[in-house]
């Protein structure tokens, strides 16, 4: 009885092995050509964390040190803790937009990929895990390491939604 | 922003806006404002007359849009230094007394107005936040100024080149 039972669960598992091996293959596959909006939405987004990077940089606080008044290097660091927190949290909530909107679609869904699904939920939490350490990060030492980590989740962010979108086909993600 | 992405009309409404007039604005934020002054307040529509009389109303209204867009983000890439360099030359041209100036921009905060509808929420804060700062030096500029008699310890320069000071 336990070596039926043993059998049977290896038998499963194999199975399971099997079908997230050709989800994966299904996944890996190249994606349709982005349409306008899409070409011009990944463009603006780029240039805005272009823009929003840069902020973050070396030059400004070199500048404001240079002026000697601790008032202004006060006011900097401030404003850029201010503007980097809100930079994570609006990440976040794009996140957890991107999320929602996928479990709505797949609830209709017919042919769900495990795979794919089990990749996205680990990308989501992953990328919570992120933003919740960036938090921190900033409110602790300030925005000073944030660029390489943005850039980072930035990239794991829009591969979650390329992916989210891919994974259930008929829908479109915002 | 990619230029190729807009309609030919409205392009060819932008290119015509840009050489004419805005060739002819010498400053980053003097454009942002120039542009953000042809947006009703009430409708968020763009509007030029003379854009329009060449090109419809709808191409001009696209191309005022875009210009306003890539002007905004212009500024908003802007170093400190540069920003508070550019602030301070419009300041100069306004002809208005620093002081008086520097007291409405930091209190009204009429700034606010030259933000797009259309951008992105924290590039907007990020560019409300860095003209704060600016602000912040400026007025730290005209207190030193005052402070000392001429002749005085120099602060840095704001620009890469040596500004006149605020007051001749």
């Amino acid at each position: 009885m336990i070596y039926a039972s043993l059998i049977a669960a290896l038998l499963l598992l194999l199975a399971l092995v099997a079908l997230i091996a050709r989800s994966l293959q299904t996944a890996g596959q190249p994606q349709e050509a982005f349409s306008l909006d899409d070409r011009k939405n990944a463009v603006n987004d780029a240039l805005n964390l272009e823009i929003f990077l840069k902020a973050f940089g070396d030059d400004d606080q070199r500048f404001v040190e240079t002026l000697g008044d601790s008032r202004v290097q006060k006011l900097l660091a401030y404003e850029r803790k201010r503007i980097a927190l809100r930079w994570i949290g609006r990440k976040t909530a794009d996140a957890r937009g991107i999320m929602q909107a996928h479990v709505r679609r797949a609830r209709e869904a017919k042919d769900l990929s495990v795979s794919a699904e089990i990749r996205l939920a680990l990308q989501y939490v992953e990328l919570l895990a992120l933003f919740e350490f960036l938090a921190i990060s900033v409110l602790i030492f300030g925005p000073a390491g944030l660029r390489k980590r943005a850039l980072w989740t930035n990239a794991i962010l829009s591969d979650m939604k390329r992916f989210g979108q891919s994974a259930v086909p008929d829908a479109v993600v915002r | 922003m990619e230029r190729k992405i807009l309609p030919a009309d409205v392009l060819s409404a932008y290119e015509d806006f840009s050489s004419r007039t805005l060739a002819r604005i010498p400053t980053a934020i003097e454009r942002l404002i120039y542009i953000a002054s042809t947006r009703d307040y009430n409708s968020g529509l763009y509007h030029h007359d003379g854009l329009a009389s060449r090109f419809s109303a709808g191409a001009a209204a696209k191309a005022l849009q875009f210009a306003h867009i890539e002007a905004f983000h212009a500024v908003s890439a802007m170093p400190l230094r540069e920003l508070s360099d550019k602030i301070q030359q419009y300041m100069k041209s306004s002809r208005e007394e620093p002081s008086a100036f520097l007291n409405a921009w930091q209190k009204l905060e009429p700034y606010r107005v030259a933000i797009p509808m259309e951008v992105d929420p924290t590039i907007a804060e990020l560019f409300v936040s860095n003209v704060k700062i600016a602000l912040a030096i400026l007025r730290l500029h005209l207190l030193r100024q005052t402070d000392r008699p001429s002749g005085a310890l120099q602060l840095p320069s704001l620009g890469p080149r040596s500004l006149p000071p605020l007051r001749s």
